[in-house]
Parts: structure tokens; sequence; C-alpha cells
């Protein structure tokens, strides 16, 4: 694929301005700002790790937040340093009170963590579809939800688990955001990608071209949960403490609407979703809280941003049913067609 | 006309067997959708299989693709029993199929469509895709040049970059026939091929179906009702009724056999 000369340019032009956001956001703009960025880009690795088997495989989990929840307490585990570790949690197995582990080696491991219990949970539950795929990663969720109570020797139970070092910072988050755009955007658009969507399209039709559906479904399944790790990981790191519940079911439900809103069946839907998302919700937020423009005084209506943004998911399902984005994605007329397609319509031209 | 049938007839009887059923049994909570089937292919043949509706054709198709598993028989491809492999596997061996009524991979494109299956004799796995490794190249590059040349064949070319659901009907079936052949099969099964085509598309299709049987040295399984079609096309005809063998031979033979003419006059 010889390709657009034009690519190489503009990712240059994306990684410089994203270096320059991360390292140069916290000198300008407030904490405020700062935090918005760092969680749109933290959420756009999870629903990005969702989409892989809920928009690309047509496999709608329910349950990726039990990876998010489970890569966040491995995570959080491993790098509480190891001086505080035996008094938060002293019934820990011996060996893992002797070490804690960097960031980036603690987020690695999360991820593959994940990705191994992804194996042992998808193998039973990808040959289901449907509907049933969906409540039963739910039941996954739900597992995991009792597991991380229960643990309390690992977890601290339903108490707040904390000492996590505060080392998600923006280069981090984005740095991670881009490994993971980088890996699912050249998995969606290749043979391999290609078989995700001949499964979700139509599963019989696929075995009958020599696809295994199993095979393909998990792979999405344990690629996806992997990022989900790696994004628990950095959650833990962001927030320092949290609880079973922080990975829960309003998570699930605010990264699910993301998803759909934006068009799971587009990268950049995903990306669009978790920022339009995002920003109204921060907006809403504000407005609620009152305001007084040009001498009218609007009163505080606390509640009034989650009824107008649940109009807005309303408005968005009834006139664009497949998200923002369907399954287009946004390139800005960079590589739109591959370089056979543009081949073949010069031919067609001429 | 005639004497190309013959001399291809008696090249055909003295091919090696590349299909052998032989007992074949399904039942549906106790409906007999075949009963004691049994079937002898040969390479390169072009076989009917006709019958009046519910007779157990689309069964028959369905058991050799292992979309669903026999109560007793047996099914051999090219020698070795092929009972209870997944379909992967028996595409992979080299049977491919068409659907009753076509079913294409809706939102991707035509070319996509074939080059889902094109893939299987070409494969690139998630890591090869990552890593755009020289192997995925090369790969990618085979899947390409088979596609492209199926597309040709079928006359797909510039709908290529169409949705596969946004094609006419009749491009529609020509695209689940070269998706099939994508896979590069050594048998290739077709469920009601003509089904919703018009005259002119009919006839185009028993031109087709001969240049794939030429050109891929393929054996070719033709489930229809179009009687015309079959009788064109296929060398030997077996006839079901209500899941039973009732009869199989040339066209000629098979046009006249009486139990044919009872089994579809019985139903009508
Ligand atoms: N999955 C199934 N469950 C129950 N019954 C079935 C199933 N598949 C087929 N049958 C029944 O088995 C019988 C044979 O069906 P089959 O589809 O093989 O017929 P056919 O010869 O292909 O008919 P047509 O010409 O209408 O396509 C029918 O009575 C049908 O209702
Ligand atoms: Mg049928």
């Amino acid at each position: 694929m010889s390709g657009d000369w034009r690519i190489p340019l503009v990712l240059l032009a994306v990684c410089v301005l994203a270096a320059a956001v991360a390292y140069g956001a916290p000198h300008v703009l407030s904490d405020y700002f700062v935090r918005i960025i760092l969680l749109i880009a933290l959420n756009s690795i999870l629903v990005l790790s969702l989409s892989l088997s809920n928009g690309f495989t047509g496999v709608f989990s329910l349950g990726h937040v039990g990876f998010i929840g489970a890569g966040a307490y491995v995570s959080g585990i491993l790098s509480i340093p190891v001086q505080q570790k035996m008094a938060l949690l002293p019934h820990l197995p011996s060996f893992l009170h002797w070490f804690s582990l960097p960031f980036l080696p603690a987020t690695v491991v999360a991820g593959l963590f994940t990705a191994i219990l992804a194996v042992i949970v998808g193998y039973p539950l990808m040959r289901l579809s449907g509907y049933f795929v969906s409540v039963a990663t739910m039941g996954f969720l739900i597992i995991v939800n009792v597991v991380l109570i229960n643990a309390s020797d690992f977890t601290r139970g339903a108490r707040t688990f904390t000492g996590v070092p505060l080392e998600t910072t923006l280069p981090w988050v984005f740095a991670w955001l881009g490994v993971t755009l980088f890996v699912l955007a050249r998995l969606v658009y290749s043979p391999f990608g290609r078989s995700m969507k001949a499964v979700r399209d139509d599963t019989i039709a696929a075995s009958a071209v020599g696809i295994g559906v199993l095979r393909a479904r998990l792979i999405a399944f344990v690629i996806g949960a992997f990022f989900s790790g790696v994004g628990g990981s950095l959650y833990a790191h962001y927030l320092g403490s949290f609880s079973p519940n922080t990975f829960y079911f309003a998570m699930m439900i605010n990264l699910i609407a993301m998803l759909v809103l934006g068009g799971m069946e587009s990268l950049t839907g995903a990306l669009v979703g978790v920022v339009c998302v995002s920003i109204l919700s921060e907006l809403l937020r504000s407005v609620e809280r009152g305001f007084t423009f040009a001498g009218i005084t609007v009163p505080a209506l606390f509640g009034a941003s989650q009824i107008v943004l649940g109009f807005v998911f309303i408005l968005i399902m009834i006139f664009r049913p497949k998200g923002i984005m369907g399954d287009r994605e946004l390139t800005f007329g960079l590589a739109a067609r591959s370089a056979r397609a543009r081949k073949r319509r010069e031919e067609q031209n001429a | 006309m005639a004497g190309e049938a013959t001399t291809l007839q008696v090249e055909a009887a003295t091919s090696p067997l590349i299909l052998r059923t032989r007992g074949l049994t399904k039942a549906f909570r106790g409906l007999v959708a075949l009963k004691d089937h049994a079937i002898e292919l040969r390479e390169r043949e072009i076989m009917g299989v006709i019958g009046p509706n519910g007779s157990g054709k689309s069964t028959f198709f369905n058991l050799i693709t292992g979309f669903s598993k026999p109560n007793a028989g047996q099914i051999e491809f090219r020698g070795r029993s092929i009972i209870g492999l997944r379909t992967e596997r028996i595409v992979s061996l080299g049977i491919a199929r068409t659907f009753q009524g076509s079913r294409l991979f809706p939102s991707l494109t035509v070319e996509d469509n074939v080059l889902a299956a094109a893939q299987l004799r070409h494969p690139v796995g998630p890591l090869d895709s990552v890593l755009r490794t020289a192997r995925y190249r090369t790969r990618v590059d085979k899947a390409e040049a088979i596609a492209e040349r199926l597309l040709d064949l079928m006359g797909l070319t510039a709908q290529a970059g169409r949705l596969a659901s946004q094609l006419p009907y009749g491009d529609q079936r020509r695209l689940e026939i070269a998706r099939a052949l994508a896979t590069e099969p050594a048998l290739l099964l077709l469920d009601e091929p003509a089904a919703g085509l018009d005259s002119n598309e009919t006839t185009a299709l028993v031109e087709l179906i001969r240049k794939i049987r030429d050109l891929f040295g393929v054996t070719v399984v033709v489930v229809e009702h179009d009687m015309d079609l079959i009788m064109a096309v296929c060398e030997r005809i077996q006839v079901l009724a209500t899941g039973e063998v009732i009869c199989v031979g040339t066209p000629e033979q098979v046009r006249n056999d009486p139990r044919v003419r009872e089994a579809y006059l019985g139903h009508a």
C-alpha cells in the first residue's frame, strides 16, 4: 500500500500537537480543564477497547467494566509502595509484599491479567450471540464486583482501596491512547478486521467461507479486554483511591452511551462519542448550578443536566440510529480510500 | 451439444470420486427431513438435485457442510470422513456453498465480501496485521488478486466498492458464487442459484456454471426448482421426495421417469 504521502506528515503533526498539549496544557490551562482533557483521553481508551467486540465483531458485551475494575485493582495492588502495603493490605500473600512495580510494568501486567481473564471468560461466552452474550457478560461484571468486595485480603473489600501513586498524567494517557488507536486501527482495517465484521454481519455465512466464528470473537474480546485492563490501571493511578463500585453499572452505562452515540462501527466514532458526551455533560453541569445572563437569572436546577443528556441520547438514536459517525471514519479526506480503490476510480474515470 | 454432454459424461464416469454419502439420515423432532440418502459425485461433474419443497435438498447441503449433524450415515470427501468436523474445517478441505435466498455480508463492500473468503487460503493473523510483516503484504496481495479475478469473471468489477446490500438481486446471487469460489473449493454447492432471476439472467447462469467448472475444475451440485436450468446444465440429476432418493440419472432418464412425475404431481 503506497498510500497517501500526506498521511505520515499528518500523523507526525498530530503527535507533535498531542505532545504539546500533554506537556503544555498543565502550564496554560486550569486544573479543571486539564482534568477534562485527561478524562476524555482516558475514557477514549476504554470506549475504544469496547468497540472491538461490541462494534466491530457484533458481540455486545456489558462486561468490559469488569475488566477495567480487575485491571485497576491488579495494578493498584502491584504499585502501592512497599512501605505502605503492609499497613493497607496486611493479609496479602507475602510474595506481593516484597515488591512494588513502577507504573508502566504494573499497567502492562494489569492488561495481560485481564486478557487472560478474557480468554477464560470468553471461551464459553463467545459461543453466545445477541442479547444472550450481553446478559452473560453483565453476569461477569456482577461476579467481578462481588469478588472485589469479598476478596478483602487483596482489595480491602467494600472499603476504599487507597495508596495508589497518582501517576496518570496527560503524557501517559496520550501515549496509551496512541498505542490503543494504532493497534486497533491496524486490526480493524486488516483481513482480520474483515473477518470480525463478517462474523458481525452473519455468523453462518462467515463460517461458510471458512472463518472461525469463535476464534474471531475471542480474539476481539481478549484484545479489547487487554486495553480495558490498561485503562483500568490508568484509572487507578488517576484516582489514587477507589472502591469496587467505582467500576460498576454507572461506569458501564456511561461508556456504552459514549460508544453507541459516537457510532460503534467506527474508531473515530468512539472518540467523537467520548468528546461529545464529556463536553456536553460538563457544560450542562455548569449550567445547572444556575447563572445570570443579560440580566436574567436562571436558578439552579440540580439534576437537569441528566435529563437534558437523556433527551440528547434519545434524539441521536432517533435521527442517527447508528451513532453520530455510523460506520464511517473521520479522515478529513486523507486515506479515505485505499490505494486500490483510488486506482479503480481512476480507471473508471479514464 | 448433445454429443458434448455425452463425452463429458463418459469422462466424468471415469474420473475419481470426490464425495460419497451413504445411509445419511436427518430427523428434526420426528420429522425425517432426509432418509438413507446416498450419492456419489465425481470430479468435475455437474450434478443436479431436485425435488418438491421440503424434500430435503437444503438439509443435504447443511449436512455436508457441517451446519447440522446427521443422525446416521457417512459422508466421505475425497476418501475421508468429514462427519463431526466444524464448518470452517470442511470449507478449508475444499467444500463451498451458497445459500438459498443468499446470505451476503451486507455491511461489507462487494470486494470485501469476496476478500473475506479469499483470505482463507492466504491467512494473516492479528499479530501480522498489527506489525504489517512482509508475510502480511504478500498474502494480502494474493487474496486481492484472487478477488479481482473473480469479480472480473462475474462482471462485478464496476460494483466492487459498493455495499453488498445495495446490489441488485441478480448481482447479489453472482457475488455469492464469487465469494464461495474465493475459498478455492473442489466441490461447489449451489442452493437455488436461479431463484429470483429473470429468464435472461437464468440463461447466463447456465453458461456461468459451465464456465466455472471448466475454469476451476470444480465439481458442482445445483439444487434448483427451475427445470430449464437443471436440464440445460446438469450431466446427472438426483431426485428427492420427502427425504428419499427416488431416482438418479441423466436429464433424459429423469424427465421420462414415472416416479418423478408422480412425486411432482402428487405434491402439486
Ligand atoms: N432446522 C430445522 N428444524 C426443523 N425442521 C426443519 C429444519 N430444517 C428443515 N426442516 C424441515 O425438513 C424438511 C426438509 O427441509 P429442506 O429445507 O431440506 O427442504 P428443501 O428440499 O430444501 O425445500 P425447498 O425447496 O423449499 O428449499 C422440511 O419439512 C423442513 O420443514
Ligand atoms: Mg431448500
